[in-house]
């Protein structure tokens, strides 16, 4: 548990912090945000002591953070910031077993874990473990950056901006493995964005800020429902119309160019082409963009011979939904047959889009279900 | 980290194999003779290093080329022993004027016994007998030129130098006893004066670049380049009669350099000079070679 | 003319390979000394941003000073010799060291840093394991400028008794004897095109991986 008591920060006369109480529960997802200069990046960095307040205490587990030493405290922190901040003249595994070099891991139990965690990205480590960061996409990037904040299997993971500065595609994929992964590690996670689609979609609760105060600390349901302030609503507006869902229809929110690849390719092109576009898995459509089916990194991986055509080995009987559908009846569909993921097809079968299940979960909040 | 390392050895290597050709450790022993940078210079600190080698069991470094008269003289004063040098030829005008700092004097044996004096005084530093020839600054012009011009004098000079250029190095432009006090006796009014290296003077000259140029009366480039040299004929340089100057100190630990040092008084006149002098930059003989050559015939060695 | 140039080289060859030698050693002794003063103090430099224009002025300063006036000073501090020679060629080796080291160090991205120290880096693993190698490339840049100057300033050593390829240059200029500049002049550039190549070399060996163009 993270709990803020009081904290203050200036810088001379200006107080960027204005006095700041809350509590982060463990294996909580919690988002910081609002308006630039509103205090959420120093508030994060408190937490590693990258920044100092100026009063009031930090406490992590019951234990003033301001007696520990930072470099300790740190260590078993994850971090993960906006530019990236891979080094460059490191390799990929190199990065990643970094902080348990400094805690002086030995070396199996490094290169173990560096494979664990690329597998768990979804960057074979085979491929990637020797790559350097210029070598990579925006997208595996940021995820080399997660993996490495994960090295150590901190509790609490520090997220500042980190898919700022990806393509809104690759953002989208990552958001939504980044919320698959937690759904799985149940890590504390501090997460700062100024983008109020990310927050609704990935946090257990958001904290909005403003001029160095919390404004409203919350689950995304309650402030869509009740905004605290005018502020609030104004932050959320365009998002007010999810609270009538049943009016949207799936072409509104569908992504409308989604990874694919004619039948006649061949595996190890769809590897690239699902490297380029930072995505694990490809639709597969014909000359005219008719749908034919879908091939996913898993169903590479079991192909040793990337020789082989996609035709092959494509999925082809996979659910499908129209355009104007609403996306009440899309999220419908996807829980019922447990995808993550359906392709949008108009009445000739043609690719229009597609939709993915962890972008309705969070924009439509649990009261669906 | 790994790459620094390689980087530190690959420096300590090369500079470990650079290092086999430079160096030298001074044995015990060890006169250091040096000289300024001209021809003159290098050659009688040749003369002198071969009189002391072939006379005494001292071994003799030769730090020849030094720049100008004040690393000299800096060099001689802090002595061989501490990186300096022990000894090296200079000239009583040079001691007068510019390292006492006094006013010129006609008179050489008044010179010579001021310089004497007051470097033991002053320094420690011991003026052996005269070697003979004076290397006084004058002014040279092309013998073609001097002869068309029917110039022989220093005033003859005089009343055609708004019409030419002077070339001159930069000690002789500089300093009182040159240029400056040469131009009020003798109301020189030169269209330009141009400092430059003495080596390069000579070819400036040869390209009619500059018609006049300083020079020293020994020099050997004189007959090279078929330069006449002109007459002081108010006397205004003071004599720069040539003589060892030697640290007090070294000639206490070894008393028979006094005498075979002094070997050399009065051994070589002003055209002798010009002659040795001429088969170094003339002849493009090696300068070590004119000395052994030198010391031969005068039964020195 | 050229046959006579060959014909001067061939005969002076043992004392343009113990010049040569003699021009290598005092470059390469400078360069060392300048690169194990100038790296400390570039990396000063960074650590104390308030001193560094001080740093920075001085050594501004010293380079801009003449040779031979700096000579003039050297020689009735140090006497005559190598020494003073190796300290005249590292005084003006040290800028484009010291310039570049702070100038690689400072220039890292910003996100690189803070990413290392949110990580738990100490100042020192810091130091070493990012700013340093990162910076490697441009140091030895600034190395290699260095060096090159090094080996042309080395030639004044010959005016203070330390020997070298610039005995021949200005023994040369004094008997007017372009032979023999040649002689010296020649060499000595290559030796400096050599170095060049030497240090773009290490350059290249250095510049980590990742990071190369």
């Amino acid at each position: 548990m993270i709990k803020f008591e009081n904290i203050t920060k200036k810088y001379g006369d200006t107080e960027v912090i204005k006095g700041v109480s809350m509590e982060i529960k463990d294996g909580e997802f919690v988002v910081l945000i609002g308006p630039s200069g509103c205090g959420k990046t120093t508030c994060l960095k408190m937490i590693n002591r990258l920044i100092e307040p100026s009063s009031g205490t930090i406490y992590i587990d019951g234990q003033d953070i301001s007696k520990m030493d930072p470099i300790e405290l740190r260590r078993n922190i994850g971090y993960v910031i906006q530019q990236i901040g891979l080094f460059p003249h490191m390799t990929v595994r190199q990065n990643i077993e970094l902080v348990p070099l400094l805690k002086k891991w030995p070396k199996e139990k490094r290169l173990k874990r560096v494979e664990e965690l690329l597998n768990l990205v979804g960057l074979p480590p085979e491929q990637y473990m020797n790559r350097f960061p210029s070598e990579l996409s925006g997208g595996q990037r940021q995820r080399v950056g997660v993996a490495r904040a994960l090295a150590s299997d901190p509790d609490i993971i520090l997220m500042d901006e980190p898919f700022s500065a990806i393509d809104p595609i690759a953002r989208t994929q990552l958001q939504d493995e980044l919320y698959e992964l937690q759904e799985k590690l149940k890590k504390t996670i501090v997460f700062v964005t100024h983008d109020i689609d990310e927050a609704l979609k990935l946090a257990d609760r958001i904290c909005i800020m403003r001029d160095g105060t919390v404004v409203q600390f919350d689950t995304p349901e309650e402030i869509l429902k009740n905004p605290a302030s005018e502020f609030v609503e104004n932050l959320i507006g365009k998002k007010r119309i999810w609270r009538k869902p049943e009016l949207v229809s799936v072409k509104d929110i569908m992504i409308t160019n989604p990874v694919k690849a004619l039948p006649s390719r061949t595996l190890a092109q769809a590897v690239e082409i699902m490297a380029e576009s930072g995505v694990d898995s490809v639709l597969v459509v014909d000359g005219k963009n008719r749908l034919l089916g879908i091939v996913t990194a898993e169903n590479i991986r079991k192909n040793k011979d990337r020789a082989k055509k996609l035709e092959e080995i494509y999925t082809r009987d996979l659910y499908t939904v129209r355009p104007e559908a609403s996306v009440v009846e899309a999220f419908r569909l996807m829980s019922q047959k447990k995808i993550g993921y359906v392709p949008v097809v108009d009445e000739d079968n043609v690719l229009q889009g597609l939709v993915t299940r962890s972008t309705l979960v969070n924009l439509l909040g649990e009261n669906l279900e | 980290m790994k790459k620094i390392a390689v980087l530190v050895s690959a420096f300590l290597i090369l500079t470990l194999v650079a290092g086999c050709g430079g160096g030298g450790n001074k044995a015990q022993d060890t006169i250091v003779i040096g000289s300024k940078n001209f021809t003159e210079q290098i050659l009688i600190a040749n003369i002198v290093a071969d009189l002391i080698e072939a006379h005494t069991d001292l071994k003799v470094e030769r730090k020849t080329g030094l720049g100008g008269t004040s690393v000299c003289f800096e060099a001689i004063k802090r002595g061989g022993k501490n990186g300096g040098i022990d000894t090296y030829v200079e000239y009583t005008g040079t001691g007068l004027v510019n390292l006492l700092g006094k006013d010129p004097v006609t008179d050489p044996d008044e010179a010579y016994r001021i310089v004497a004096e007051e470097f033991k005084k002053q320094w420690n530093l011991v003026w052996m007998k005269p070697i003979g020839f004076n290397n006084t600054y004058t002014l040279a012009v092309k013998k073609s030129f001097a002869e068309e011009r029917g110039l022989k004098t220093f005033s003859d000079l005089a009343k055609i130098s708004n019409e030419l250029v002077l070339g001159g190095s930069m000690e002789f432009l500089e300093r009182p006893d040159g240029y400056p006090g040469l131009k009020k006796l003798y109301n020189f009014n030169f269209k330009d004066a141009k400092s430059m290296d003495p080596g390069l003077m000579y070819t400036a000259i040869d390209k009619d670049e500059v018609q006049v140029i300083s020079a020293f009366a020994t020099d050997g480039l004189l007959v090279r380049y078929n330069l006449q040299i002109l007459e002081d004929d108010k006397q205004f340089f003071p004599p720069y009669h040539a003589a060892v100057l030697i640290r007090q100190d070294v000639l206490e630990k070894y008393p028979e350099l006094e005498e075979i040092l002094n070997k050399l008084a009065d051994k070589i006149s002003d055209e002798q000079m010009q002659k040795l002098n001429y088969q170094v930059d003339g002849e493009g003989k090696d300068p070590s070679q004119v000395s052994k050559e030198f010391l031969k015939e005068a039964g020195l060695i | 003319m050229v046959s006579e140039y060959v014909d001067f080289i061939v005969q002076r060859m043992d004392d343009i390979l113990l010049f040569s030698a003699q021009h290598l050693q005092l470059s390469f002794t400078a360069i060392l000394i300048a690169i194990a003063i100038g790296v400390p103090l570039g990396i000063v430099m960074m650590m104390l941003p308030r001193i560094s224009p001080l740093i920075l002025g001085i050594s501004n300063a010293v380079q801009a000073m003449p040779s031979l006036a700096l000579m003039g000073f050297m020689v009735p501090l140090l006497g005559i010799g190598s020494t003073p020679s190796i300290v005249m060629v590292i005084v003006y080796a040290l800028l484009p060291i010291i310039k570049n080291t702070y100038t690689g160090l400072t220039g890292i991205d910003k996100a690189i840093i803070e990413a290392g120290t949110g990580m738990g880096m100490t100042e020192f693993q810091l130091m070493t394991m990012v700013r340093i190698p990162l910076a490697l490339p441009i140091i030895m840049a600034g190395i290699r400028i260095s060096a090159v100057m090094a080996v042309g300033y080395t030639t004044l050593a010959a005016l203070i008794g330390a020997g070298g390829l610039g005995q021949l240059i200005y023994r040369g200029i004094s008997m007017v004897n372009s032979k023999m500049i040649l002689a010296g002049a020649v060499p000595a550039m290559v030796l400096a095109l050599l170095i060049d190549r030497l240090f773009s070399f290490l350059e290249r060996l250095v510049t980590p991986k990742g990071i190369k163009l």
